[in-house]
């Protein structure tokens, strides 16, 4: 438990360092330079063989997929690798990209694909796990401005609703975390799953009440 | 979804018209709900609140480099074409079809290759003959026949025993010939050991040999 909790505030204070704020403000800065018309004018570059121009795409939404891949997976161990196949895939595919919707929803439901892909085969041979808990950031130190218990506390709680998230079937926690931590509305994550916008409410919400119950039980809620 | 919970829902996210706030309030009597609410809104803020795993600083860098290069180079397109592995996906129907194809094909080959072949060896095979001879005390043996115009000086048979038996072998296409020998180049003689005779118009036989088309390949006159 502690183990995850010092892992856990690495990352918070990483993201505090290489970003100059928190995850959540990043995400929110990369959502509003988001401009359909922008994007299209990128596209059209990598299209055409500058392959530099794809790295706007990237750095705009590299948070957002790294954090929904780990998030999907429960570790950070195999996010990176997953998230940057991703956008390789994305990018392969960009011919296919008709501008419907975000480039983000595109990269996200890639993303996710993936992430199902990973979740399968854990599931068939589950001792693989075992190599993505060893956790190498263990020293890192926590934010100035926190103190090491406060730092412990946060992380403790984190890694209890990461452990409550993993325990949802993946069609919830694909809609939880979308909603709830990146932030999409409905519509978006209609698109993304490739369903209504209603049924995404209701993913979002029967998840929700899932993982209520389960933190309910771990006395994470009082 | 309850109408409790489709209110609660519209309130998580801030999207309650007035009326409809005032009906939730109404649903919040309720010990259960007002239970649900709170611990609702708890995790909603556990999960907003939580903090993003944030990519290392050469994420972006390492996505370029995974990059192919886009530029049009169509020698490496056909070899991509050529060589890129492709899922192929079956069903009964195309089974068939192939399969009738592949059977065409061989029987169209069968008959081609059963005619081909045999016309060109038609052409090419000889057949080797050994005409001979006995013919005690004589100098010279000469053989004279259809295959050669009938020149008497051309194929010379030689006594390979030193006892008066002449012997040469030719190679012959298939056909019907005719031929004689000739002894010390005045004598005319008929072979008496051929397979068969016709007239010669002068009052002699010619003997004939019949070349079979490859069965035989070689022969003793």
């Amino acid at each position: 438990m502690v183990v995850e909790a010092l892992r856990c505030n690495s990352m918070a204070s990483r993201a505090s360092k290489e970003q100059g704020s928190t995850g959540c403000q990043v995400l929110i800065d990369a959502r509003r330079e988001s401009d359909p018309v922008d994007e299209r004018a990128i596209i059209a570059r990598c299209l055409a063989g500058e392959r530099r121009a794809y790295s706007v795409l990237v750095e705009r939404y590299k948070v957002l997929v790294h954090d929904l891949v780990s998030r999907m997976l429960g570790d950070t161990s195999d996010a990176e690798d997953i998230a940057q196949d991703a956008f390789v895939k994305a990018y392969l595919s960009l011919r296919d990209f008709r501008g419907e919707s975000r480039f983000s929803t595109w990269v996200c439901r890639i993303a996710l694909n993936r992430c199902k892909d990973v979740l399968r085969k854990r599931r068939r041979a589950p001792w693989t796990r075992l190599r993505h808990e060893e956790g190498p950031d263990v020293a890192e130190v926590p934010d100035d401005q926190e103190t090491v218990v406060d730092s412990l506390e946060r992380c403790e709680r984190e890694a209890r609703l990461q452990r409550a998230l993993a325990r949802l079937p993946v069609k919830y926690r694909e809609a939880v975390v979308l909603r709830h931590i990146e932030g999409m509305d409905f519509h978006e994550i209609g698109r993304v799953l490739a369903i209504a916008a209603g049924a995404a409410k209701v993913r979002a919400f029967r998840g929700r009440e899932m993982l209520r119950r389960i933190l309910e039980r771990d006395g994470a809620l009082r | 979804m309850t109408r409790f919970e489709e209110l609660l829902e519209g309130k998580v996210a801030g999207e309650l018209s007035p009326d409809e706030n005032q009906e939730f309030s109404a649903l919040l009597v309720v010990a259960e709900n007002r239970r649900a609410f709170a611990t609702h809104q708890q995790t909603v803020a556990l999960l907003a609140g939580v903090e993003r795993y944030v990519p290392s600083s050469s994420f972006t860098e390492e996505v370029l480099a995974r990059l192919p290069d886009r530029r049009s180079r169509p020698l490496r397109n056909v070899w991509d074409l050529l060589w890129a592995t492709r899922v192929m996906r079956w069903n009964v129907a195309t089974a068939l079809a192939l399969s009738l194809v592949l059977v065409v094909t061989a029987l169209t080959w069968k008959a081609l290759s059963g005619r081909t072949p045999v016309g060109s060896e038609r052409h090419s095979i000889v057949t080797l003959f050994r005409f001979s001879l006995d013919a005690p005390g004589a100098q010279q043996v000469s053989l004279a026949g259809d295959f050669n115009g009938w020149r008497t000086d051309e194929i010379l048979l030689a006594d390979v025993t030193g006892r008066g038996h002449f012997a040469v072998t030719l190679s012959l296409k298939p056909g019907r010939y005719a031929y004689m020998f000739v002894v010390d180049g005045a004598t005319w003689m008929t072979d008496p050991r051929a397979e068969a005779y016709r007239d010669d118009g002068f009052g002699n036989k010619n003997a004939l040999v019949n070349v079979e088309v490859p069965t035989v390949a070689d022969g003793d006159t």
